[in-house]
C-alpha cells in the first residue's frame, strides 16, 4: 500500500491553507462558468490561467482541475432548470431532468444531480489511482479502426434510447451527420458545404448549436401556448428527493460511476458518450421505461454521475502518457508546462508530490463542491419563480454573451437563432433534437476515423473487424444484441 | 400564426428533411468522391444525402399514415416576436455594441411579451447594463462597444 | 484659364484642412503610444504554446510600457480566422496578432484568404521549435541517415501521423520525403496529442509533430526520434539528426512564432512594439519559458521576420503543388 501512504501524503498537500483556498477558488468560479451557458471548462480555465503563473505547481493544478470539475458539476444547473446544455455532457441531463423540474421537482433533480456528481467523482479518483496504468493501456489499444466501430455503435445507442419513432430518430441522425461534415474535410482539406464562410471552416460553433436547439427553442415553445404548463414552484421540503426517488436514484448513481469511469477510455468524446450509454443502460433496466422522457430519476441519475466520472479518467491520459484527451485537460498540460513539469511516464517518479497533491485535492474538492452546491439548490430554484415575461428575455441574453463569448463571432450568433427557429419546428411536430446534436458531435469523429484506417490499412476494409479493441466492442455489441433479440423471442421485453 | 393539424406539421417536416437531402446530394456532386479503397471528401455527403431524402421521405409517409389529426399552431405572436427581436438584437450587436442594443433588447422584449412598459423599463435597464458590468468588467469576456469609446 | 487654375488650389486647400486634423492627433498617438490597453489577438485556443508565449510576453510588456496588452483567443479555421482579423483591425497599433507561422505560410496554399504578405506587417520573431518524426524503440534504424536509407529502400510502406492537410507538419515533412524520393503514407490527425496517443497504441509508424508531447516518452525509452525539421540538431534530443547532417539543411521546415500587426499600423509604432517586444522576448525568464517548451529562442526583426514569411511561402506553395493540394473554391 505504497500508494496510500503517498496519498497521505497528498491529503497534507491539499490541506495547506493555501491550496485549500485555491481548491475552493477554483471549485467555485467551476461551478459559476459551469452554471453560465456557453462559458464551459475551458473558457473558465483560460480566463485564470495566467493567475497560475505566480502559484507553485501543486497550487496551479490544484485550481485549474477544480474549475474543470466544478464546472462538470455546475453544468447540469441550466439544463434541469431551463433546458439549456451548460456544456456537451449534460444533453442527455436536459430530457429527464428537466422533465422533472417542470413537474415540481427541480429542488430534488438538483440535489439527486449534485450528490451523483459527488458520487461520480469520487469513484472515478478511487480509479485514477488503482488503474490509472491500466486504463492508459486501454485507450492506447484503441486506434482509428477501433475508434470508428465504438462511434458507430454510439450513433445506434442513441438511435436506441430516444423515445420517438424510429424513422423520425433516425432521420435526425443523418441530419446530424450532414451537419457534422460542413467545414474543411480534416484528410484532404477540402472544403465542404462553407459557401465561402471561413468561420465555418472548423464546422458549426457546437456551443451555438446546442444553445440554440435546445435553450432557444425551449423558450419558443414556452411562450407558445396561451396556457403555458409553468414548472410549479417548489417549496423548501420538496428540495429534498423522496424515499422512492432516492430509492431508484441510488442504483443508477452507483451503475453511471462505473459507466463514467470506464467510457472515459473513449477518446475525445468521453463525457458525452459515457452520459447516453448510462442512459441507455437505465432505461433497459428500468421496471418503467416509458417513464424515460417524463422525467424518470434514473434518466437523470445515471448519465449526471457517468459526465463527472469521466473527469477522473479523463485525467488518465494527461497524467499517464503527457497527452491530453479533452480539451480542458490541454489546459492543465500546459499549466504544468509552464512550471517545468511535464506530465507523461516519468511523472510519478519525477514529481511526486504534484500527482498526489492533485489527486488528494480532487478527493477535496469533490466534498467541497458538494458543501457548496447544496445550498445553492434553493436559490436557483427560485430563480424558477420570476415571470416568464423577465425569464424569457433574461436567458436570451446570457444565451447571447455566452456564445459570444466562445468566439466573439456575431456568425456563431447567427447559426443559434436559425438553430433555435429550426429546433422550434421540429421539437414541435415530434422531432427529437437529441439525437440531431449528439450525431453532428460524433459523426465527425466518425467519418474521419473510418477513413484513417483505411488509409492505415490501405484500403482494407478487414481492419474494422480486427485488433483487440474493435473486437471487444462488436463482442459487446453482438452480445447485447443478441440477449435483446433472445428476450424479444421469448416474451420478456418490458415494453418502451 | 397558422392553424394546422399534428400530422401536416410531422409530413411537412419530413418533406423538408428529404429537400435537404437532395440539396446536400447536388452540392455533393462538386466534391470529390474518391475510391472505395480511399474514399474522398464527398463519399460520406453523399452517402448521407441519399439516406436523408429516403427516410424524410418515409418519417412524411409515416405521418400521413398515422394521421395524427391534434390541433396545432406554428408561428405564434409571441414566439415570432421573441424571434424576431433576438434577430435584431444579433444584427445591431456589433455596429451598435452591446451596451446600448442590450437594454433596448430586453426592454423591448419584456414589453412585447406584455410585461409592460414600465416594468420593462424598470427591470430590462439594470440587467442589461449589469450584464455588462460583470461579463465585461469583471469576468474580463470581451464584449462589442460599438458606437461608444469604450 | 484663371478659374480652372484656382480650383484645384482651392482643392488642395481644402484637402489639407481636412486632413490636418486626423494627421495631427495621429502623429500625438504615435508618440504618446499606447494610451488604452493594446489587445494581442491569438489565433489559437488557450493552452497551447503560442497561447502561453503570447500571455507571457503580454505581461512582460504590459510592465514594461504601463499598459496592459490583453491576449484575446480566436481560435479557428487553423489560425486564419484570427489572423484575418488581425489584418482587418484598424492599424492603430491597438490590435496586434501573436502567431505562429501556419496561418501565414502554410493555410494560404489550401485556402482562399483576404490576406497575402502585403496585408500585414511582421514586427518581430521570438524563435523557433522544430517538428519531429519519431518511431517507436524497436524500429529497426538507430539514427537520422539509417531512417533515410530505410524510407528509402521502402516507399509506401510506412504511415506517419501528421497534423493535417493544412498543417505546417504535414508539408514540412512531405517536403523531405520529396527530396529523398520516397513515399511514407500520410495519416493526418487533430493535433499532436492524438497523433502521439496513435503512434504510441501502435497504429502508425511514425510520430510526426511537436517535440512537447512524445518528449516523455523518448526520455522514458518507448520512442526514440530520428530526425528534426530544422538544420540544426536539438540539445535535448541527441539521437534526432538534424537536417544539415543529412546534406538536406536548405528543406528546413519550423515552427516559428512572431507579433504581426495590420498593414498600415504607424511606423513609429511599430518600431517601438519592436523595441519592446524583441527586450522582453531576450529576458531571461522568457528564454526560460520557451526552452521548457521545447522550443528554441531566435529573436529576428522585423526585416528579417518579413523575409522569413515569403520566403517560407513560396517554398513550401511549392511542396503543396507537388502533393497534389491546391486551393479549393469554398
Amino acid at each position: 500500500m505504497q500508494s496510500f501512504s503517498l496519498l497521505l501524503d497528498g491529503l497534507a498537500t491539499a490541506i495547506t491553507p493555501t491550496n485549500l483556498l485555491l481548491c475552493f477558488v477554483g471549485c467555485l468560479w467551476g461551478t459559476a462558468v459551469g452554471v453560465l451557458p456557453g462559458l464551459g471548462p475551458l473558457a473558465g480555465m483560460a480566463l485564470l490561467l495566467p493567475l497560475t503563473y505566480s502559484l507553485d505547481p501543486t497550487g496551479a493544478v490544484i485550481m485549474l482541475a477544480g474549475i474543470f470539475y466544478g464546472a462538470m458539476y455546475g453544468g447540469s444547473t441550466t439544463s434541469i432548470l431551463l433546458r439549456i446544455p451548460g456544456e456537451a455532457a449534460s444533453i442527455i441531463t436536459c430530457i429527464d431532468g428537466h422533465e422533472m423540474a417542470r413537474r415540481g421537482r427541480g429542488g430534488a433533480a438538483l440535489t439527486i444531480a449534485a450528490f451523483g456528481s459527488f458520487v461520480g467523482g469520487t469513484v472515478s479518483i478511487l480509479g485514477l489511482m488503482v488503474a490509472a496504468p491500466l486504463l492508459a493501456n486501454a485507450m492506447l489499444a484503441i486506434g482509428p479502426a477501433a475508434e470508428a466501430v465504438l462511434m458507430a455503435m454510439a450513433l445506434l445507442v442513441v438511435a436506441a434510447v430516444s423515445s420517438g419513432p424510429a424513422v423520425k430518430t433516425l432521420a435526425m441522425i443523418t441530419l446530424g451527420l450532414v451537419f457534422a461534415t460542413i467545414g474543411l474535410d480534416q484528410l484532404t482539406a477540402f472544403p465542404r458545404f462553407m459557401f465561402g464562410r471561413l468561420e465555418l471552416a472548423e464546422g458549426m460553433s457546437f456551443v451555438a448549436l446546442a444553445i440554440g436547439l435546445f435553450g432557444v427553442s425551449e423558450l419558443l415553445l414556452s411562450l407558445d401556448d396561451a396556457i403555458t404548463e409553468r414548472p410549479r414552484t417548489p417549496r423548501l421540503v420538496d428540495l429534498l428527493p423522496t424515499r422512492a426517488e432516492v430509492r431508484e436514484a441510488a442504483p443508477a448513481t452507483l451503475r453511471g460511476s462505473l459507466i463514467g469511469f470506464a467510457f472515459g477510455i473513449v477518446p475525445g468524446v468521453s463525457h458525452i458518450v459515457s452520459t447516453f450509454a448510462s442512459y441507455a443502460v437505465e432505461k433497459r433496466l428500468s421496471r418503467h421505461p416509458e417513464r424515460f422522457g417524463q422525467g424518470a430519476v434514473a434518466g437523470l441519475a445515471g448519465p449526471e454521475t457517468a459526465n463527472n466520472a469521466t473527469t477522473g479518467s479523463a485525467m488518465i491520459p494527461l497524467l499517464v502518457l503527457g497527452i491530453p484527451a479533452i480539451p480542458s485537460t490541454a489546459i492543465l498540460l500546459s499549466a504544468l508546462q509552464i512550471h517545468g513539469v511535464q506530465p507523461g511516464p516519468l511523472m510519478l517518479s519525477e514529481h511526486p508530490g504534484v500527482f498526489w497533491g492533485l489527486v488528494a485535492s480532487m478527493y477535496v474538492g469533490n466534498l467541497l463542491l458538494l458543501v457548496l452546491n447544496l445550498p445553492l439548490v434553493g436559490l436557483f430554484v427560485a430563480l424558477l419563480r420570476t415571470p416568464m415575461t423577465v425569464l424569457a428575455p433574461a436567458v436570451l441574453l446570457i444565451c447571447v454573451i455566452g456564445v459570444f463569448s466562445v468566439s466573439a463571432s456575431t456568425f456563431d450568433l447567427w447559426v443559434m437563432v436559425t438553430a433555435g427557429a429550426a429546433g422550434y419546428g421540429l421539437r414541435k411536430f415530434g422531432y427529437d433534437v437529441a439525437p440531431l446534436l449528439l450525431a453532428i458531435v460524433l459523426g465527425d469523429r466518425l467519418e474521419v476515423s473510418v477513413r484513417r484506417a483505411l488509409t492505415i490499412s490501405d484500403g482494407d476494409y478487414s481492419t474494422f473487424v480486427q485488433g483487440p479493441a474493435a473486437q471487444v466492442f462488436l463482442g459487446i455489441f453482438v452480445l447485447v444484441g443478441a440477449l435483446q433479440l433472445g428476450a424479444r423471442a421469448l416474451g420478456w421485453r418490458r415494453g418502451g | 400564426m397558422r392553424s394546422l393539424h399534428q400530422w401536416q406539421g410531422d409530413a411537412a417536416v419530413g418533406g423538408l428533411l428529404a429537400a435537404v437531402g437532395a440539396l446536400v446530394i447536388h452540392l455533393a456532386q462538386a466534391l470529390p468522391v474518391g475510391t472505395w479503397r480511399e474514399p474522398g471528401p464527398g463519399a460520406q455527403p453523399l452517402v448521407l444525402g441519399v439516406a436523408l431524402v429516403v427516410l424524410g421521405l418515409l418519417a412524411a409517409l409515416r405521418a400521413w399514415r398515422v394521421r395524427d389529426a391534434t390541433a396545432a399552431t406554428i408561428g405564434e405572436p409571441r414566439a415570432v416576436a421573441t424571434l424576431g427581436l433576438l434577430g435584431g438584437f444579433v444584427l445591431l450587436l456589433e455596429p451598435v455594441g452591446f451596451l446600448l442594443t442590450a437594454p433596448a433588447f430586453l426592454i423591448a422584449l419584456i414589453a412585447a411579451l406584455g410585461g409592460g412598459w414600465r416594468r420593462a423599463a424598470l427591470i430590462g435597464l439594470p440587467l442589461g447594463l449589469g450584464a455588462w458590468a460583470v461579463f465585461d468588467r469583471v469576468l474580463g469576456v470581451p464584449l462589442p462597444p460599438g458606437l461608444l469609446p469604450l | 484659364m484663371t478659374g480652372t487654375n484656382r480650383s484645384p488650389l482651392w482643392l488642395t486647400a481644402l484637402a489639407v484642412l481636412a486632413v490636418a486634423p486626423a494627421l495631427v492627433p495621429g502623429a500625438a498617438t504615435a508618440q504618446t503610444y499606447p494610451t488604452r490597453p493594446v489587445s494581442l489577438i491569438v489565433p489559437a485556443p488557450p493552452g497551447g504554446g503560442t497561447d502561453i508565449f503570447a500571455r507571457q510576453l503580454a505581461e512582460l510588456v504590459s510592465t514594461a510600457v504601463g499598459q496592459r496588452f490583453v491576449v484575446e483567443n480566436r481560435g479557428g479555421a487553423g489560425g486564419t480566422l484570427g489572423t484575418t482579423q488581425v489584418v482587418a483591425a484598424q492599424p492603430d497599433g491597438y490590435t496586434l496578432g501573436f502567431i505562429w507561422n501556419s496561418p501565414l505560410t502554410t493555410s494560404p496554399h489550401s485556402l482562399t484568404l483576404a490576406y497575402t504578405p502585403d496585408s500585414y506587417r511582421a514586427v518581430m520573431s521570438i524563435g523557433f521549435s522544430s517538428y519531429v518524426l519519431c518511431a517507436r524503440a524497436d524500429f529497426p534504424a538507430a539514427t537520422g541517415a539509417e531512417l533515410v536509407a530505410h524510407l528509402k529502400a521502402n516507399p509506401s510502406r510506412y504511415t506517419y501521423g501528421n497534423d493535417g492537410v493544412g498543417g505546417t507538419m504535414r508539408l514540412a515533412a512531405e517536403r523531405i520525403f520529396r527530396r529523398i524520393d520516397t513515399r511514407v503514407r500520410s495519416v493526418p490527425f487533430a493535433g499532436a496529442g492524438e497523433t502521439a496517443r496513435a503512434f504510441l497504441g501502435g497504429h502508425i509508424d511514425f510520430y510526426g509533430g511537436s517535440l512537447p508531447p512524445i518528449l516523455p516518452h523518448v526520455q522514458a525509452g518507448t520512442a526514440k526520434c530520428l530526425m528534426l525539421t530544422s538544420a540544426d540538431a536539438n540539445p535535448a534530443l541527441p539521437q534526432a539528426a538534424g537536417l544539415q547532417s543529412l546534406g538536406l539543411g536548405e528543406e528546413e521546415t519550423v515552427l516559428w512564432w512572431g507579433l504581426i500587426a495590420p498593414a498600415r499600423t504607424n511606423p513609429q509604432i511599430l518600431s517601438r512594439l519592436e523595441a519592446v517586444f524583441t527586450e522582453a522576448a531576450r529576458s531571461d525568464a522568457f528564454r526560460q519559458i520557451m526552452e521548457r517548451q521545447g522550443a528554441t529562442p531566435r529573436v529576428l526583426g522585423a526585416e528579417a521576420t518579413q523575409r522569413l514569411i515569403r520566403s517560407e511561402l513560396a517554398a513550401l506553395g511549392t511542396v503543396a503543388q507537388a502533393i497534389g493540394l491546391q486551393r479549393q473554391a469554398q
